[in-house]
C-alpha cells in the first residue's frame, strides 16, 4: 500500500563491520541469503536476505577501501543504517516529501543498482528521521 | 560568538573537541568527516542558527572557514 509520499516499505539496511555474525543470525531466523555482491558505485559489499514472513534485510559491509560506512560504523560494529522504500518515481516522491514539509537532502542521486537488477536507487537524508534509500518499483 | 557556536556544532557532530577546530578543519584533516557527516553538520547548523542552506551549499561547504563564511552571509540577509 502506497502512502502520501508514494512510498512502500522495502527493506532494512543493516551496516556491519564484518558480515559473519549477521549472516549467522539471519540464517538462524530462516532468511535466504544471497552471495556477497560488490556494489562498485556505492563502494560497499551487500548480502540480500529475504524471508517468507519477515521484512527483507540488506546486510552492508565495507570494502577494503574507505567508503560511506566509515563514520556509521565508527562507534558501533552494527546498526540499522537506512530504511528503504519502493516508489514508482523517485523524483516525484522526493518532491512529495519536500512538499509535505520534510527537509530532504540528496546523498546519492538515482543510480542503477546491481542488487535490484539495475533498477534505480537513490539515497536521501530526511532531517530528524535519517538515511532513506528509495528504489524504483519494477515496471 | 557566532564562531564559538559554530565550533560547538561541528564538534558535537564530528565528536571532536571544539578547541581542535580551526581554519584547517576539513574532511582532509578530520577522519570522521565523511559525506554523511557533511550533511549532518549542515543540518545541525541550520537548527542552531535558524538558517537554511541550498542543497549545493550542503554538499560543497567542506571546511570550517567555508561554512563560517556562508553562514555569516546568510545571517546578513
Amino acid at each position: 500500500m502506497m502512502n502520501g509520499y508514494g512510498l512502500s516499505f522495502h527493506h532494512f539496511g543493516l551496516a556491519v563491520r564484518t558480515p559473519v555474525r549477521a549472516v549467522h543470525f539471519a540464517g538462524a531466523l530462516g532468511y535466504n541469503l544471497s552471495a556477497p555482491l560488490l556494489d562498485v558505485s556505492q563502494n560497499v559489499n551487500l548480502i540480500w536476505c529475504t524471508h517468507p514472513s519477515m521484512p527483507a534485510i540488506e546486510i552492508i559491509f565495507p570494502t577494503e577501501t574507505a567508503g560511506p560506512l566509515a563514520s556509521v560504523l565508527q562507534k558501533s560494529d552494527s546498526l540499522i543504517y537506512h530504511l528503504c522504500y519502493e516508489c514508482s518515481d523517485i523524483g516525484q516522491s522526493i518532491e512529495n516529501m519536500i512538499g509535505g514539509g520534510e527537509r530532504v537532502v540528496q546523498i546519492v542521486p538515482p543510480t542503477p543498482a546491481p542488487l535490484f537488477d539495475g533498477r534505480e536507487v537513490a539515497f536521501v537524508l530526511i532531517k530528524g528521521f535519517g538515511v532513506v534509500e528509495l528504489v524504483r518499483a519494477s515496471s | 560568538m557566532m564562531e564559538e557556536r559554530l565550533k560547538t556544532v561541528l564538534a558535537q557532530v564530528l565528536d571532536i573537541p571544539s578547541q581542535a577546530i580551526n581554519d584547517e578543519t576539513a574532511p582532509a584533516t578530520v577522519a570522521s568527516w565523511d559525506s554523511l557527516k557533511q550533511m549532518q553538520i549542515m543540518l545541525a547548523i541550520e537548527d542552531e542558527f535558524g538558517v537554511q542552506f541550498s542543497d549545493e551549499q550542503i554538499h560543497e561547504l567542506q571546511s570550517f572557514p567555508a561554512i563560517r563564511q556562508a553562514l555569516s552571509a546568510l545571517q546578513k540577509k
